[in-house]
Formats: C-alpha cells, structure tokens, sequence
C-alpha cells in the first residue's frame, strides 16, 4: 500500500504533491526558527537587533497612555537610536505591541514569517527557471542552511528584505518570460519595496534588473520599452524620495561614512577572507557549485539574469569590503543567489537521475538522502539557537541601570554601544570607542588622541561604566586614566561604574 | 562515456596531464609547508608513537650513538605495544640511516603516499570513462582541510587511505577486467590496506561484498574461482600478521581493549555527533553530492562498489562508536568513498559545462577550480602559520635533564609522556588522566580507590613529575595527597616534580 502511494503519488509530476511538500518545507522551516522563540535577540549581531528593539519600543510607547510618564518618555527618547533604514519593521513590530504587549519575540516571527514567504517565491522562481524538483531543492537550501536559519529570525530589515529580493527576482524572470505589465509592475512595487526596506538589496536587484535588460531584452529593445522604464522607475522612487528625505531632514548622511575603504581591493587578505566567510555563512562546496552551475544554464534565457546576480553581489563585496567580512549578515542575500544558480545544476542532475533510475527504489534512497542532509542542517541549526542563552541578561542590566537611576550623564564600554543597558536597564549612555572602532578609523586615515577624545566624551558626565573586561584590558591607557584619578562608585565581578564627577586628582 | 566529440581543452591530453600535475604538485607543495614544525597539530600521542619506534629501529642498528642513547631508544621502542606492522616507522627508520634523523621524515612519506591515492581516484575515474569529473574528485581528495592535515602526520592512516583507494580502483580494474592478473592485483592491494590498519577491512569488504553481489547470481558468484583467489589473497597478510602478533610476540593482545563500547549504539546523540563529525571532515556539501552521486553510475559495479563501501564504513562506525566520535582520523576511509561517489556528478556537470561553445565555460571552470583548491591551500597555510611548536623542543629536552636519565618516575602528563620521551629521552609509567578514567568507567571496568592505585603505581618510583596544569588542577585527591606527604624538588612552567623516596606522614 505504502509503495502504491509512492509510486503513484510521490514520484509522479503532480502539482499538487509539490505543493504539499513545499508547504510541509515551509512549516518546517517557520518551525525551526520558531525554537527557543523567548531569548533574547543576541545570538545574531545583537547591536543591529538592539538598535530596531529600542526603536520599536519608542514608536509603541508613543502609543502607550496608561505608562507613567517618566517611563514613556524614556522610552521614546531611549528609541531615538539615530536613523538608518526606513523603521518597517519596527513599525510592524510596534503596531503588534499595541495588540499583545511589548515582546520582543515578535519580531522573530515576523523576520522568520517574511524568510519563509521568500521561500514560496524562491520555490516559484527555480521552478520557472529550471523544474521542479530542483526548485525544491533549492527552496530547502534556502530554508534551512544554518546559517540562514540563525540569521532569518533577527530582529533586522535583513530577513524581509531578502524575501523582497527574492519575489522582486521572481517577477523580472516571469516579465522577462511574459512581457507583461502585470510582472513589470509586480517587479518595480517588489524591488521598489526592497530598495525602501534597505538600499542595500540594490546590488543583487539591479545586478538581475541589468542581466535581464542587457542579456535578454537587449539594451536597445529595453531603452524604447515602456515598461523598463516603469520598471526602473517604481525601482528607485521609493528609496530615491526617502533617501532625499533622510538627508534633509533625519541627518542620515552619518551612515554614508566609515563605509568605503577602496584600499582593501590590493590586499589579497581581503578576498581571502570573503571566501572564508562565505565558507563558513553558507559553504564553499555549495558556492563553488553554483557559480560552476551558471555556466550549465541556458546562455539566453537564464544565463543573464544568474550573472547579473553574481555581479551584483560581487560589486556589493567590492563597495563594501570591511563590512562584508566584519558584517555576517551581509552575506544573506547571497543565499538566495546561491540557490538559483544551483538549480541548472539540479536540472541537470535530476534529469540524469530520472533516465538513469527509472525504479522506484533509487528514488526512495533519494528522498532519504536528502532527508538526512535536512536532518543534519536542522540539527545543526536548533544546537547555534538552543546553545545560546541569554536569559539572565535582562536582569543584569536592569541592576546596573537602577545602580545609574536612568538618568543622563552615563558613558560606557559596554556590550553593543550601550543597546542592552538601554533596553533592558532603561538607562542611555554614550559608547566609548572599542578597539575595532578605532580600528576601523585608523583605517579610513584618521587619527584618534584617546586622551582628548576621553576629556572630550566624558565632559559633563557623572558615571563610566565598563562591563567588557576584555577591551578594557585593550586600552590601558583609558584602564590607567581611570583607575588612577576616579573612585569607584559600585563594583561586581561582572561591572565597574566610576565616579567622573568626584575625581581623586585631575587627570 | 567519454564523448568522441570531446572538446578541445580535454581532447588535448597534454592540457589534461597540466591540470593533473598542477593540483599534484599543489598538493604536495601545501603539505611542505611548515614541514620542519613538531607533529602537535594533529593526534601528537599518535604521531610521537611512532617517532619513538622509528628511533629506536634507528638507534639499534647505530653504532656510534653512545651506549645509554641507544638503550633509552631501543627501550622506548619495545616499550609501545604492537597495533599495526609498524611499515612506516621502518621506512622512516631506513631513511634516518640515509640522511639522519628528522622528524620530518615521517610527514614526507605521510604526503606522498596520501598523493599516491589521489592518483589511484583519478586512475579509478579513467577507468569509468569519468576523467573531467576525476578531475574534480582528485582536487578533492588532495585539497580537502582535513585530509592536508590528516596526510601530514606520521601515522599509519595516510598509506592506509591511500591503498583503500587503490584497493577500490583495483577491484573495480578486475570487475571490469575479469582477468586473474587483476584478480591478483585487487588481492595483493586490498590485502596490503588491512594490513598497514586492520580496520581498512571494513570499508573494503563492503566495497568487494558489493562489487561481488552486482554480478547477481549467487551461484556464480559462489563458484567463481577468481572471488575465492581475491578473498585468499586479501586474508593471507593480515592472518600471518595476527598470528605473529597475537601468538608468537603476543604483544598484539592488547589492542582490543576499550575499543568496544556497545552501550553508545542505543544513545540517539551518538548518531547525531557520527554525522556531524563525518559531514565536518568529508564537507556537507561533498557528502551529500556523493551521494547522490551513486545513482548517477552508469552500471551497477561502481555504484554496488561504493554502496558496499559506505556500508563498510558505517559497519566500521558500529563496530568503533566510541572511537569515531572521539577519534576525527578514524573518518579517513570515507574520504575517498566520498570522492569516488563525487566523480559521476563532477562529471556530468564538466562534461555539459566543456561541451559549450567558447573559451568562457572552459576558463571559468579552470578558474573555479583553482579558486577553490587555492582557498583551501590558504587556509591551511593559516593554520599552519598560526600553530608553531619548535620551541618546546628545548622545553622538554631541560625536563628531562632535570629529571635525569636514570630516575624511575610516574608522570600525570596530557600526551601520556611521548614528548618528555621523544626529546627528553626520559619515560616514565603513566598516572591515568581524567579522560582515562572516564573511557574506563564507560567500558564498565571498576576502578580501584585512590591510596591503592596510588600505592601499587609509585612502588619502586624515585619521582612523580606532572606535566599537565589542567589535568593537575583536575585531580584534587592526588594534588592534595602529593603535596601533603612529598617534598616539591622541582616545579617550572607547567610542570611539579615530587620525591617519592621522601615521605611526610
């Protein structure tokens, strides 16, 4: 009975047997990132997560009548963390807080709901590309490499943005295939939306935007087209009208520096650390793979498109080189790359193994096969979520924001630029430079005087709080600075706060 | 099959040869690396083992070592129970009377004849009609980070890995042959793999198991006489073997202890870690192409061959459970299973990627597969750079001066002492460590209480040296009880040294 349904139901192109398949892949991927749902969001660049969770909080607040009033300011101020990308989904987020309360495991489900979404339109994309069982490969790719899976439940723009990426991708291959106003339009309000939610998705969009248009349609053809104007038009609208904004009016032009460090492009070092984070984010054989299976794919009908993608993300490496090895996360549209450009191969391959093993038992083993793979990366997965808890975090600093009465006057070397006091101690402080930020100043040819940068950051303040042991054994001479000319106002194994405003000696 | 309208890149053998002679020549070259450095990167207890036997082979025939060098040497030697022939120690040992002795010796033959299997891979993908995806199967096997680091050490498993993959290649030679000169090749060759390690037999009976099946007929397979030939051939080295080692020395005994631990089989996180390490040392992504690659052979020899193997290797991981997820170097044999497994899929990806007009295709396939193989190169270069041991050569040869050649002494030390005997020239019997202690209770051996192990190992002891901080801080009853009754005479950086010959009740 068991081989009866197999082999007429499993194995058979039926549509609906996919369907369900990718349905059950994407619960199981929603599950996944569903684990330990409640911890708090710092196993995955805790600074950026932070940084939406403070600002999420200061929208909601905004909202919050019954609060006592001191407290709602806070929060309001405390969220005012500066401006990056457009708050989407800190306004989803803080518009579900007015419904259930403040949890910041709502923005895990949002994050890992949008990644999932980008599933189904990554699973309808191959299948346009390549076939079917090589769209559920490369959906299940998708879904569950570690990596992704850890990075895709974040409180970050990252996961939907992705997702957007994916769907934008999705409607330029359907209006590359159909010419249509329905997809141009899909593809300009998608990659519009993407571009808005962070502009970095720009390079992966506009590389497949561009290999459409160039290696397709025909630069000549697309220049008298309509709709590759309408196309180009929805693209940068949005992200072009919020950007002028930002500028005039938010003061957005602090995240254009610190960004481009061109000089890396001559330092061999440089790519050989891109390849190592791109082994360990998403895996050198599987990358390899892919870039190797462009060249399996239809040089007119898919080849563009798949190298536009890679020059994309190429050309987003080279615009970003510090970031891109000190910044995991801005490996995760590379996944979605990674897994179209693996489905020729997968064609190729399924093609192979369907004439070579028409039986019904090579196909079982198959199946098993790749349940296994899915059973090792979801393992691998749950052990980075589960392993890591944060937990008594909250409480942490909640003492030493009480030890600080929430007032102003504080700086610090704390974790994640003071985030975590702020959101969980409800105390803002200014951050005192680690060793990487002056790192990364040296090396855009700046030169930091720490003792003038001290005497400048801590005028007027009346606290200085060190909670990173490691990194202020890295500077001794700010270790020095204040061990030698301020008492200690509290101490623990885990904290020290100094008192600036009762000196022992002038310094 | 290979294509007649082969393109031009692979129609040119020459090109072809360039290709194979690059990654050859790479391989090697990466393993040459830091050669000079002491062998602690990888297993050290194993590598000095067999640095201890090289030396004393080397010192019993030496005769202007002086008297008390060659007796410590040559005692050492004995000292290490018999586990494999020690061929490798003995081809070392001849090469230290040639150009003297360097503990690089061992490394040197460790990569050749780790380089000597990716010949037998690429061999083996010839003879299937597969060489474009031989290509990529050997740049995997001599590439992958864990075998450029497994192949360098002076252990027995490199020239046993290698002779599994010319074990495979010969048997799939005779299947396809069916000729007695390949019989008894395939016998010779797969005989010599158990061998230099008995546990090669696992994933090679599988392999012959299922080469033998795909003919089909049991009745056939049963009066063959060339299956019997092969079987006696491959059985004949490893009986003499063990009936010398287990019979005539008798020293052989005792490697079968601990080694089987069948409580871990019904312990679900056991499989978990088995296919963590594994996917961790062959690559996720490998393991599983090579898989599935075993449905794309084109005949049912080469895939019932590498199906045999896979269920060799994963008899071998029941067989061993404790040892394979502690053990990372007993995973080696799945390497080239997994790059035999990869060449059909290789393949079929080259061949369509070749077949395509324009040089594009072509280069680009070149240049991804050197981008690959020259990431892999550096980052084992890295790691070689950043793990520099010489200068405990000078820290151990003082210890044991300290120490003195004739003392009797206990050692609680973390390698179990090979580097105080290696370069201090000193041994000394072995305090269990933590780890020992745990393997025993996990074998459900009862250990004896603290004063009477204690008592029956510092008996006729001048003194007890630790070298091991952590295991030292992880033993509070010995630490408490040599400190209380035995004069500290010496103590340095990460080392005690007590006097047995002085109680303090």
């Amino acid at each position: 009975m068991r081989l009866l349904f197999f082999r007429y139901f499993v194995f058979r192109e039926r549509p609906w047997v996919w369907m369900l398949l990718l349905i059950l892949a994407l619960l199981a991927g929603f599950g996944l990132r569903m684990t330990n749902l409640t911890n708090p969001p710092l196993d995955f660049a805790p600074t950026r997560q932070l940084f939406s969770a403070l600002k999420a909080r200061g929208m909601y607040y905004q909202y919050v009548t019954d609060a006592l009033a001191g407290k709602r300011q806070l929060a309001i101020s405390l969220g005012d963390v500066g401006t990056v990308e457009p708050p989407v989904l800190e306004t989803i987020v803080s518009q579900t807080y007015r419904l259930t309360g403040e949890h910041l495991w709502i923005a895990r489900v949002y994050s890992s709901l949008f990644w999932v979404l980008g599933g189904l339109a990554l699973f309808l994309l191959i299948r346009e590309l390549a076939s079917t069982s090589a769209a559920m490969i490369g959906t299940l790719f998708y879904l569950f490499v570690p990596f992704g899976v850890v990075a895709s439940r974040t409180f970050m723009p990252d996961p939907m943005m992705v997702a957007l990426i994916i769907f934008a991708l999705w409607a330029l291959f359907r209006w590359q295939n159909t010419a249509s106003w329905k997809w141009a339009i899909l593809f300009g309000i998608f990659a519009g939306t993407a571009l808005f939610v962070k502009n970095l998705s720009a390079f992966i969009i506009v590389g497949g935007f561009a290999g459409v248009i160039l290696g397709t349609r025909g630069l000549k053809r697309s220049v008298r087209d309509p709709q590759a104007w309408v196309m180009a038009l929805l693209l940068v609208l949005p992200v072009g009208i919020y950007t002028l904004y930002g500028v005039l009016k938010l003061d957005m032009t602090g995240q254009f520096a610190l960004r481009f460090f061109p000089e890396m492009w001559i330092d061999p070092a440089f790519y050989f650390r891109w390849a190592w984070t791109v082994n360990w984010s998403i895996g050198w054989g599987v990358s390899l793979l892919a870039a190797f299976s462009v060249f399996l794919s239809d040089p007119r009908r898919e080849r563009p498109l798949l190298i536009g993608l890679w020059i994309g993300y190429l050309l987003f490496g080279m615009t970003f080189p510090y970031h891109f090895f000190t910044h995991d996360y801005y490996q995760l549209s590379f996944i979605p790359v990674v897994a179209v450009s693996i489905a020729p191969a997968l064609r190729l391959f399924f093609e192979r193994f369907f004439e070579r093993s028409p039986g019904l038992f090579p196909r079982l083993v198959l199946v098993g096969i790749v349940l296994v793979g899915l059973a090792v990366q979801s393992y691998a997965a749950g052990r980075q979520i589960v392993d890591s808890d944060y937990r008594n975090e909250p409480s942490f600093w909640a003492e030493i924001g009480d030890k600080l009465g929430h007032g102003t006057g504080v700086i610090g070397l704390t974790q994640d630029y003071g985030y975590r006091l702020a959101y969980w101690g409800w105390q803002g402080s200014a951050a005192w430079f680690t060793s990487a930020d002056f790192g990364v100043r040296y090396l855009a040819g700046q030169d930091v005087n720490i003792m003038e940068k001290f005497t400048e950051d801590t005028a007027g303040k009346q606290y200085f709080l060190v909670t990173m042991f490691g990194e202020y054994d890295n500077q001794p001479v700010v270790k020095d600075l204040l061990y030698t000319h301020y008492p200690i106002f509290a101490q623990t194994d885990e904290y020290v706060i100094f008192d600036l405003q009762h000196p022992l000696n002038q310094p | 099959m290979e294509n007649k309208d082969s393109p031009k890149l692979f129609s040119k053998p020459w090109l072809m040869a360039v290709l194979v002679a690059v990654l050859f020549i790479g391989a090697l070259g990466i393993r040459l690396y830091d050669l000079t450095d002491l062998p602690n990167d990888f297993y050290m207890v194993r590598q000095y083992r067999s640095l201890l036997i090289a030396r004393g082979m080397y010192y019993a025939h030496l005769p202007i070592a002086p008297e008390w060098q060659r007796d410590i040497a040559v005692a050492q030697w004995k000292a290490e129970g018999l586990i494999e022939p020690p061929i490798m120690e003995s081809l070392a040992a001849l090469t230290y009377h040639i150009i003297g002795e360097h503990i690089w010796v061992g490394r040197i033959y460790a990569s050749l004849f780790w380089l000597a299997g990716g010949l037998a891979i690429w061999l083996l993908a010839k003879e299937l009609s597969m060489r474009k995806g031989g290509i990529i199967a050997l740049a995997y096997f001599l590439f992958l980070p864990f075998g450029m680091t497994a192949s360098r050490a002076f252990m027995p498993d490199s020239l046993m890995t290698a002779l599994i993959a010319w074990s495979l290649w010969a048997l799939y030679l005779w299947e396809k042959h069916r000729t007695w000169k390949t019989a008894i090749l395939a016998g010779i060759l797969t005989g010599l793999a158990i061998l230099v390690k008995s546990v090669a037999v696992f994933p090679l009976l599988g392999a012959a198991v299922g080469l033998v099946l795909s003919r089909g007929s049991l009745k056939r397979i049963l009066v063959d006489k060339q299956t019997w030939a092969v079987a006696a051939i491959t059985t004949i080295p490893t009986i003499i073997y063990y009936f010398y080692g287990l019979i005539i020395a008798g020293t052989l005994s005792g490697q079968f202890a601990l080694r089987f631990f069948p409580a871990l089989l019904k312990d679900p996180s056991f499989y978990g870690r088995w296919v963590f390490i594994a996917a961790g040392i062959v690559g996720f992504a490998a393991m599983f192409l090579s898989m599935a690659g075993i449905l794309l052979f084109h005949m049912n020899g080469p895939r019932f061959l590498v199906v045999g193997a896979w269920l060799g290797y994963i008899v071998f991981g029941f067989a061993f459970p404790f040892h394979f997820i502690s053990h990372e170097y007993y995973h080696l044999p799945l390497i080239p299973i997994v790059a035999i497994g990869l060449i059909p899929v290789a393949d079929l990806l080259v061949r369509q990627v070749t077949v395509q007009k324009g040089w594009l295709p072509r280069a680009m396939f070149a240049g991804l597969l050197l981008l690959g193989v020259a990431m892999k190169m550096w980052e084992a270069r890295n790691s070689m750079v950043s793990n520099q041991y010489r200068h405990e050569v000078a820290y151990w040869q003082e210890l044991g001066q300290r120490i003195g050649y004739d003392q009797k002494f206990v050692e609680l030390s973390g390698d179990y002492g090979y580097r105080l005997a290696y370069f201090g020239w000193v041994s000394g019997s072995y305090w269990l460590s933590n780890a020992d202690d745990a393997l025993r209770t996990l074998a459900g051996q009862t250990q004896s209480d603290f004063a009477t192990t204690f008592a029956e190992q510092i008996a006729g002891k001048d003194l007890f040296v630790i070298t091991s901080p952590p295991e030292w801080e992880n033993q509070p009853a010995l630490r408490e009880y040599l400190t209380a009754h035995y004069p500290l005479i010496d103590q340095g950086d990460g080392y005690w040294i007590f006097d047995l010959r002085t109680y303090n009740p």
